[in-house]
């Protein structure tokens, strides 16, 4: 029997903010702007939401940042909710709104994420973003940060089955190729895989290139249900699928360095979607680090653990390739505002499975899957977005 | 700080790293849990580790995460396996080229200077490969 949620709601508009260096922005503007995009897309107005979903930002202290948009937006939202998953957040807000219009709740929820982390981000407010992701007195005391965190886990995959520097490497080149055929990206410039190589070292193994941009932006989605979905100009993307994880939250408390709850929410989400991973199209791969694709890939079971490496060798992620991933440039190269960051995985993935992708359409892209993950390979969240229901 | 916090820094000033074992069931733990994380129990005690122990994977920080530790860069950073069962974050010490997954490592304490936030920055809990000599320096 099919999943009673599978495509209880779909996707009827999205919004994007420009991303990189926005002066004058706020995480409120930028989730205005988004919002307010994301409407137009879907042809609706504020009065036609029952509710709104948000993220939190790390900047502005926006603690009921869900209440404080909808007072913005001149809403009085029956459904309010803040949501904090780190860069699982996104496709978290897209589980709630499914839930909730799943089960009867709301016709048209918006879901919205911005930050203004690199304009907005002081000295102290870094320090601070450092110790939310580690805890604050068995672990920053020795110095670590996410990319340290990220980093032991790519030792320990290294290690443990020979993924090499140049496999790492191909994640970031691959994610430049995409953003440079992007004119929303934030880093287009070309990068090869010398380049990725031969930049200075963060965190060992993981360079530069390696670590995720800091930017500005921000994006939207309006999930709708289904009839009310009918009614508007344009089909929805049906979510097939979407399930979450949680495993641990501190790095040292990881069970396993080399396969995480990503596993769990990935089972989950195929199962409900009723589809397996050979049959996705474009992937649409949480990449906070070069090292996150590759175990992402083999918890979802696109390759055997320990294979990710080779998987995505030989330029097969990229433009051209034939394993999709990441088209709109990713983390990487496309921008990372922090905890927004995945939704700009979601909406690309619409964007593709609508046709309207541009120079970077996936040619046939019918089945996409979307991964994001909140802290130190901590929290995940995966969603198969179809064209078809 | 939390009161787990403050036990385990106090023991780090005398040269011991403390960890919690749970009355109950036995557990060994770390970062000062308030109950066992295997059975809930809330009667835990406060044990010395032996020392011992072997490396899960290491970093080398090179690029300062904030400020304070910018003149301390670079410097090693590992989850290291300890032999009372239970897992840890802290910094290697001795020879870089010693370091490695699986390799065994010793407790000792180094300076590490402006750690973030109210520890002690010259008592900082450090794991040395066995085979290295003077592994902690100064
Ligand atoms: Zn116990």
């Amino acid at each position: 029997m099919a999943h009673p949620l599978r495509a209880a709601a779909g996707i009827t508009g999205i919004g994007e903010t420009p991303v990189g260096e926005l002066p004058g922005s706020s995480a409120l503007s930028l989730m205005e702007d988004a919002a307010l995009a994301a409407l137009d897309d879907a042809g609706l107005a504020v009065a036609d939401l029952d509710g709104l979903v948000t993220s939190r930002s790390m900047v502005a202290p926006l603690h009921r940042a869900a209440v404080i948009l909808a007072e913005r937006l001149g809403m009085t939202p029956e459904l309010f909710a803040t949501l904090e998953a780190g860069g699982a957040t996104s496709l978290q807000m897209l589980n709630y709104a499914l839930t909730a219009i799943g089960a009867g709740r709301a016709r048209h929820l918006l879901c919205v994420a911005g930050d203004n982390l690199l304009t907005g981000l002081s000295r102290d407010l870094a320090v601070q973003a450092m110790a939310e992701n580690a805890d604050a007195e068995f672990e920053v005391p020795f110095g670590t940060f996410p990319p340290a965190a990220y980093a032991l886990a790519a030792r320990a995959h290294m290690h443990a089955y020979g993924t090499t520097a140049e496999q790492l490497a191909e994640v970031a080149v691959a994610a430049r190729a995409w953003a440079a055929l992007n004119p929303a990206a934030q880093m287009r410039q070309p990068l090869d895989l010398a380049q990725v190589l031969a930049a200075k070292r963060v965190a060992e193994p993981l360079g530069l290139n390696d670590c995720a941009l800091v930017s500005d932006g921000g994006g939207a989605f309006v999930v709708s249900e289904p009839s009310a979905a009918a009614a508007l100009a344009r089909p929805p993307i049906w979510i097939l699928g979407a399930a979450e994880a949680a495993g641990h939250e501190y790095i040292t408390r990881a069970p396993d360095l080399t396969s995480f709850a990503s596993a769990l929410a990935g089972r989950r989400a195929f199962a409900m979607a009723g589809c397996r991973p050979d049959e996705v199209d474009l992937a649409q791969i949480y990449d906070c680090f070069s090292i996150t694709p590759i175990i992402t890939l083999e918890d979802l079971g696109f390759c055997g653990k320990g294979e990710g490496g080779a998987f995505i060798e030989g330029g097969r992620t990229g433009p051209g390739g034939d394993f999709p991933m990441n088209s709109h440039g990713g983390l990487l190269s496309h921008a990372h505002p922090g905890k927004p960051g995945g939704i700009f995985h979601l909406t690309e993935a619409v964007r593709q499975l609508r046709g309207d992708a541009g120079r970077r359409q996936v040619a046939g892209a019918e089945l996409a899957v979307v991964t994001g993950v909140g802290g130190m390979f901590s929290a995940h969240a995966t969603a198969i977005l179809g064209a078809a229901r | 700080m939390t009161a787990g916090g403050e036990v385990f820094w106090d023991g780090c000033a005398v040269g011991e790293f403390r960890l919690l074992r749970c009355d109950g069931c036995g557990q060994v733990d770390h970062m000062g849990p308030s109950r066992c994380r295997r059975c809930h129990g809330a009667e835990l005690t406060w044990i010395a580790a032996e020392g011992g122990g072997t490396v899960a994977s290491f970093t080398i920080v090179r690029r300062a995460p904030s400020a304070g530790l910018r003149e301390w860069v670079p410097y090693g950073l590992a989850l290291i396996d300890l032999d009372e069962g239970t897992r840890v974050m802290a910094r290697l010490a001795g020879e870089p080229e010693d370091w490695r997954i699986g390799g065994r490592v010793r407790l000792c304490f180094i300076a590490a200077g402006e750690a973030p936030g109210d520890f002690a920055g010259d008592r900082l809990p450090a794991f040395a490969p066995e085979t290295g000599e003077a592994a902690c320096g100064s």
